[in-house]
């Protein structure tokens, strides 16, 4: 890349706000360019979180969460279909066991009449359990949204970075922001990455998560921390239990509580914990974790399958001590900070976006003309699960590779993941095809298909099998051929 | 639509021996394999030790499917390879896609299911600690090093020592690799004994038991692992832990029958996660036959050979209007794991009752807990119908019955136990079982 090239706006972290507001931006003839250090897009906060878009509840009146998390809420209907991302408003239910918890519920009913949310409170034991089959016989009153819903967060992040490329904003990935410097004699922002490369905008927007307030500081700015908090979470497997609602406890004042929830996919996950933790990349598992979140659901549902268990992980909330979301330019001109986003950030993040167009144009002086040449859609790629038996004939007959199915236990065939390789992200590592079509995801955790998938992209990527990795960096899965050939023998170094 | 008496799902060594046997009665038979080769998981198993019950010598894995595959080829069973079976209905159409001729649907009068199992994994179990690169089930590193024919690692820690994670500790140390130690959640080694010595003490790796993995560190490959002992509760002992710097963890920590399909097409699961089967190891839908580690996780896999050739030619009586017992039986007998059992195969026995004379069955079942001296009883109605003393029993070697059962004897249920040989039985009882 040049570096003399001058961009309007910077991004600085492609997480589910990143990418959402560089997808709101697209259309306007604006110099964009969206900055994440991970090799994806999604790959903080975003990554591993509940999934859930959430409705307003349980937020301080007058608060940002409350209007942003209400306002994401709509907009998913407008954006949503048109970048061609799946979610399903299944409904959330918060559950009450006691009298104490019942009031609680009581008021959130009233809160939320208020704020004009769809609401019931329900007592009778019969349409409670009818509403949810899955629940304990000592829940005695739900709160239900019937407008809160599913979606995976990564799904989402790559569809709106992916329409935002496809628009003109440009993507860099593996750009670890390691200093800024402020050129206020040209009104210049100068990024410098950990490699010597370099970013010129004349603004900057930090939406980088868990590091937003290592970015701030960068540029002088030291009004908020970051303060990681850990949730854990237990993935089951498809089926394994006919969930029909997201579930929740009554929350306390410190946390939702464990969230029982079916995804998009018919999985079902029970989490998060919430945990603060030094490290901004502690996204361990540990034992008490585990523990704590399977007797967390426990208290809610009846027949938790463990057998049916797949994985577990965790991900990290980007929480402050102010309690609320920072969408705001700082003291700094030019300088946009949108930080602190933890739980309802995803629901929030189309929202945040709308609100961060709004402070461009109002404090930082951005005229928006729209993009004569602006493609208002994504098309999500085709998938074996969209196609009829007679469509699946046609396409194995136009490309065989259609016919080779290299994830059995998500059934994903390798026509999907050449198409994934060459999307508009350059896919590198087998994650990034996981994320895009899940092969990986399934029960049997890529046991089968992951040395099928790491030939693909090798072949697809033209490097050598070695350089292949999970997740980017040094992840390398394997090291060295066992067998060489004399004349092969090459110092290739080992890569581990 | 081709129209087949006896199709098998899976080219393992199942799906192969049930070929053959259905093959010999005379039927149509096609074999549907996903890979691009006969042969299933024993392609990548280049250790010796298979063979020794069905051919009574010592071969390697490819070596065995090899001897099927050759057999095969000489008949006139239909392969077909690279071809995916997306599912099996009840009605037993069988829909499946390759890259060659698109989707295609296939009629058979029978069904033999021989997907095998796939490798539980570390998430299955609950281990905590980071995700990166290096963390691989145990068959997967060994398809990496011998089929791929890539290093996997270079010091390895192995948790679970079932069969294949102590053949993989061998392996990587031939090639080279350091494997530190093999840590096992159970007091005892949960694969063959034989494997223990040939693959861990010969090579001086040392096996912690009661120990289980409680962080794997590293964020982008493994960088290190602590295991730690347990307790009765099976909760890590503070203060027991030890640490590794490794780059690569393996899980050996079980096998899972592979059912999806089965379970589709209408096949009731049972509690070990294979198929219900009657004693023709037929499932609860007429028609589909089930063999091999689809049915219950095998230990040799000369025992999968034996079993899928009896499903092979039940497959093949029932294509052709043979097999004896009615579609719907009534008198059915239903088989219980009793103390110390944790499963039986089959699960239900349907012909006995309509039997006039003494009615062969043969049960395989694996143990709880490893015992000495113990005898293996079949109850019904209260008596005991059947006994057989042992001298060990342990959890990773399957036991198989081959008992005659008066039909007069058996009520509704029976159930097989495992019991020690003092506490059960009175002393003429014992001599008469000593002096036999």
């Amino acid at each position: 890349m040049p570096t003399s090239k001058l961009y309007d706006i910077a991004i600085i972290g492609a997480g589910c706000v990143g990418s959402a507001i560089a997808q709101r931006l697209s259309k306007y003839d604006i110099k964009t360019i969206l900055i994440e250090k991970e090799s994806d897009v999604s790959m903080g906060a975003t990554k591993a979180n509940s999934g859930i878009i959430h409705q307003g509840y349980f937020t301080t009146k007058g608060s940002l969460k409350e209007k942003l998390c209400l306002r994401g809420n709509e907009l998913i209907d407008e954006i949503g279909p048109k970048i061609g991302v799946e979610y399903e408003r299944i409904g959330a239910i918060f559950c009450a066991t006691n009298k104490i918890e019942h009031e609680t519920l009581e008021g959130e009913y009233i809160k939320s009449q208020n704020r004009g949310v769809e609401v019931e409170l329900i007592t009778e034991l019969s349409r409670i359990h009818e509403i949810e089959p899955q629940l304990n016989d000592n829940v005695i009153t739900i709160l239900h949204f019937p407008r809160a819903g599913i979606i995976i967060p990564f799904e989402l992040t790559i569809a709106l970075a992916e329409h935002a490329m496809i628009n003109g904003v440009e993507l860099n990935l593996e750009f670890e922001v390691v200093f800024i410097k402020r050129d206020t004699e040209n009104d210049v922002f100068e990024i410098h990455s950990d490699d010597g490369k370099k970013i010129k905008a004349k603004t900057i927007i930090n939406a980088a998560g868990i590091y937003s307030d290592k970015i701030a500081r960068m540029v002088g700015l030291e009004d908020f921390i970051i303060i990681p908090r850990r949730g854990e979470y237990i993935l089951f497997d498809k089926d394994s239990l006919p969930l029909k609602k997201i579930i929740f406890p009554t929350p306390t004042p410190a946390s939702k509580g464990i969230v029982i929830s079916k995804t998009v996919h018919g999985n079902f996950f029970i989490g998060p914990n919430a945990t603060e933790i030094e490290s901004k990349e502690g996204i361990n598992t540990t034992s008490i974790g585990l523990n704590e979140i399977i007797a967390g659901a426990r208290k809610i549902i009846k027949n938790l399958p463990f057998k049916k268990n797949i994985t577990n992980f965790a991900g990290i909330r980007a929480s402050t001590h102010q309690h609320d979301f920072i969408v705001e330019e700082s003291s700094i001109p030019q300088f946009i900070n949108v930080a602190g986003i933890d739980s309802p950030g995803l629901s929030s993040s189309l929202a945040i976006a709308e609100m961060v167009e709004q402070i461009l144009k109002k404090k930082c002086g951005y005229k928006f003309i729209k993009k004569g040449d602006y493609i208002p859609t994504r098309n999500k790629q085709i998938l074996l699960s969209d196609l009829s038996e007679k469509e699946l004939s046609e396409k194995i007959k136009e490309n065989p590779q259609w016919g080779q199915i290299i994830c059995r236990c998500e059934q994903v065939t390798e026509a999907e993941i050449v198409e994934a390789c060459n999307g508009p992200i350059p896919v590198k590592n087998t994650d990034m095809i996981k994320r895009r079509l899940r092969p990986g995801m399934g029960r049997c955790q890529g046991g089968f298909c992951l040395p099928k998938v790491m030939k693909i992209i090798s072949r697809e990527k033209d490097m050598i099998l070695e350089r292949v990795t999970k997740t980017g960096g040094k992840s390398f899965i394997v090291f060295r051929r066992t067998k060489l050939l004399s004349s092969e023998v090459i110092d290739k170094g080992d890569l581990l | 639509m081709e129209n087949i008496d006896v199709v098998i799902i899976g080219g393992g060594p199942a799906g192969l021996a049930a070929a053959l046997a259905a093959h010999d009665e005379g039927v149509s038979v096609a074999i549907l394999e996903r890979d691009h080769e006969l042969g299933g998981i024993l392609q990548q198993c280049i250790h010796n030790g298979f063979g020794l019950r069905y051919f009574k010598e010592e071969l390697t894995g490819p070596e065995y499917a090899q001897r099927f595959i050759n057999k095969i080829k000489e008949s006139k069973i239909n392969i077909f390879l690279n071809i995916m079976v997306m599912q099996i209905t009840s009605e037993k159409v069988i829909t499946t896609i390759n890259p060659k001729n698109g989707v295609v649907h296939f009629k058979a009068k029978s069904i033999v299911l021989g997907m095998g199992c796939r490798e539980r994994t570390r998430g299955a179990i609950n281990i905590p600690g980071t995700r990166p690169a290096g963390i691989f089930p145990a068959g997967q590193a060994q398809r990496f090093i011998n089929i791929e024919g890539y290093f996997p690692g270079k010091r390895v820690l192995i948790l679970g020592s079932g069969d294949i994670g102590m053949i993989m500790a061998r392996r990587c140390m031939m090639e080279g690799i350091k494997v530190v130690a093999v840590a096992e959640v159970l007091p005892y080694p949960s694969g063959l004994k034989r494997n223990q010595v040939q693959c861990l003490d010969d090579y001086g790796i040392p096996l912690y038991l009661r120990h289980t993995i409680i962080d794997i560190r590293g964020k982008e490959r493994v960088e290190g692992v602590t295991i730690a002992g347990i307790d009765e509760k099976w909760r890590p002992i503070p203060g027991t832990e030890k640490t590794w710097d490794v780059d690569t963890i393996l899980f050996s920590v079980g096998l899972i029958p592979e059912n999806e399909l089965s379970s589709n097409a209408g096949c009731k699961i049972a509690s070990n996660g294979g198929p219900e089967v009657d004693e023709f190891l037929q499932t609860t839908v007429p028609g589909i036959f089930a063999a091999g580690n689809v049915l219950q996780v095998h230990d040799l896999v000369d025992f999968v050979t034996f079993e899928a050739t009896r499903a092979g030619i039940n497959a093949a009586k029932y294509a052709k209007d043979e097999l004896t017992i009615k579609k719907d039986q009534k008198e059915v007998v239903y088989v219980k794991p009793g103390s110390d059992v944790g499963y039986v195969v089959p699960e239900r026995i349907c012909g006995i009752k309509n039997s006039k004379e003494p009615y062969g069955i043969e049960f395989s079942f694996r143990v709880k807990n490893p015992r000495q001296n113990i005898i293996a009883e079949i109850i019904s109605k209260g008596k005991i119908i059947f006994k057989r003393k042992q001298k060990f029993v342990l959890p990773s070697e399957m036991i198989h019955l081959k008992v005659k059962l008066n039909p007069e004897d058996v009520g509704e249920e029976i159930t097989i136990n495992i019991i020690e040989q003092d506490s059960s039985i009175n002393v003429i009882e014992k001599e008469m079982l000593e002096g036999s």
